[in-house]
């Protein structure tokens, strides 16, 4: 019984843990297509920031003067374009056009913005996961020996390549995160977990200075608590680290993909109550490609053609 | 001929990066790292320190009030501190300056007017803001963990 028990619990850490690349059907390649499009929708600066110069150049703004992603007149029809090329990526088109627009118009749009002197990060785990996309199906694209069909139109497995690459991309977000605490801290970042309780200050203040904000609920008891027991940080800031650190597991199946998307989003949801830190664009994107709902509609909508569609074969 | 070539290493290229199934996550990886910050690579360094002592930025007016800065320009305290830090940081790699808490007075003076530059530019957001035209100073308030209790001390660092 011991033995066929011990059998059984090894089987299931080898399903969690044993590699098994990722197949996205080409029902479910659609849905995803259409999620992931969201994602992108969603992240989009929809409004012109007007900002005349970059007084502290950052990243390509060192080469290039971004000020006309500023002006209207420039951001206007390039933000239509940028909602045409999300639409026709959605629909399987032009994919390599489409998501290479994306990733300059909004390269363009945040490089200005961070050219001011501020340095936010809202918007790099997106704009990563665009760029895993558009080298997955570009290196498809040549593996397929190039051609206009494929220029023209994604195919299932340019998108499972494209869906590979940005979780490739998120996941590389994730341990660069986990290694730049180690890094900077000097190996000594969860020693300092005790300190945890001043970064929840630092937000609270924050929010009072910016908008007369004052901390309730949870978020106020999270001060007092870390204040009293500081070990609570040290277990909350070890699981952080050990999810960042471990983030390639994530990659293992979509088991594991499941698991840790569900983690990961959890511990941002868990940060965004207790510490006001919402991280949506972070959420965002690892729900659709991590989480995958698109798997488990594909999955309804197979079974619901099978049993009454007219051709009796799921799409 | 050329062409049959450089494509042909070119597909020779991806069959053999296809081969390792996370040779992407590898190389956006070390390109994080070794760009830094660089749209849309970044190191990530939110919250890596957790450090002994932290500050945050804030704004009064020329009656001592506290100016709501998202409220007032659209933008939150959070980037003024990244303002700030960077232009301390710019400071130290020109060798004019070993640390923070060795700021001159004219030195804090400039910090805080190119903060507060910053903040006036705003953030459009769809918004029409009307100016500010009063005078701004800008306080920083530091935060220490003493005796589990955390103790809070503010200076001026100028105005403009």
């Amino acid at each position: 019984m011991k033995a066929a028990g011990e059998r059984r619990w090894f089987g299931s850490v080898r399903r969690l843990i044993g590699y098994e690349p990722i197949v996205h059907g080409r029902l479910e390649m659609g849905l995803l297509r259409a999620a992931f499009a969201w994602v992108l929708a969603a992240g989009v600066h929809v409004h012109a920031s007007g900002l005349r110069g970059q007084p502290r150049p950052h990243g390509f703004g060192r080469w290039i003067d971004f000020t006309f992603a500023g002006d209207p007149a420039w951001f206007e029809p390039m933000l239509v374009g940028c909602f045409v090329a999300i639409g026709l990526f959605a629909c399987g088109l032009v994919p390599l056009v489409a998501l290479g627009y994306v990733l300059v118009f909004q390269t363009s749009v945040s490089t200005l913005n961070m050219s001011q002197g501020s340095q936010g990060h809202a918007g790099q785990v997106v704009m990563l996961a665009v760029l895993g996309w558009w080298v997955g199906e570009l290196v498809a694209w040549v593996r397929g020996g190039g051609g206009w069909r494929g220029v023209v139109r994604s195919g299932v497995v340019a998108g499972n390549a494209g869906a590979d690459g940005a979780r490739q991309a998120v996941v590389a977000a994730y341990t660069v995160a986990g290694i730049a605490k180690v890094v900077n801290s000097g190996g000594e970042w969860l020693e300092r977990s005790g300190n945890f309780v001043l970064q929840w200050r630092k937000v609270v203040e924050e929010g009072r200075f910016s908008y007369g904000l004052e901390p309730t609920g949870m978020r106020r008891t999270f001060g007092s608590v870390l204040l009293e027991a500081p070990w609570v940080a040290t277990v909350l800031l070890t699981g952080g680290l050990l999810l960042e650190l471990g983030a390639f597991a994530g990659l293992l199946n979509r088991r594991a993909a499941i698991l840790f998307g569900v983690l990961v989003i959890g511990f941002h949801l868990m940060l965004g109550v207790l510490m006001g830190l919402p991280f949506i664009e972070y959420r965002r994107v690892v729900l659709v490609l991590f989480v995958n709902p698109a798997w488990v509609l594909a999955l309804v909508l197979g079974a619901a053609w099978r049993k009454w569609g007219r051709r009796g074969d799921a799409p | 001929m050329g062409g049959m070539k450089a494509e042909r290493i070119l597909r020779l290229t991806a069959a053999r990066l296809a081969r390792f199934p996370w040779w992407c996550a590898v190389v956006v990886t070390g390109l994080c790292l070794v760009l830094g910050e660089w749209f849309p690579f970044s190191n990530f360094p939110m919250y890596s320190r957790n450090p002994d002592e932290t500050s945050v930025l804030f704004v009064t007016g020329e009656d001592g009030a506290v100016v709501l800065t998202g409220h007032v320009f659209g933008v939150t305290s959070s980037p003024l501190k990244k303002v700030y830090t960077r232009a301390v940081a710019d400071l130290k790699a020109a060798g004019e300056l070993r640390h923070s808490s060795e700021l001159t007075a004219s030195q804090r003076q400039m910090i805080a007017e190119e903060v507060l530059v910053f903040l006036r530019r705003g953030k459009a957001n769809g918004e029409v803001r009307p100016v500010y035209e009063g005078k701004l100073r800008l306080h920083r308030r530091s935060y220490r963990l003493e005796g589990g209790e955390i103790r809070e001390s503010t200076e001026l660092l100028g105005e403009g």
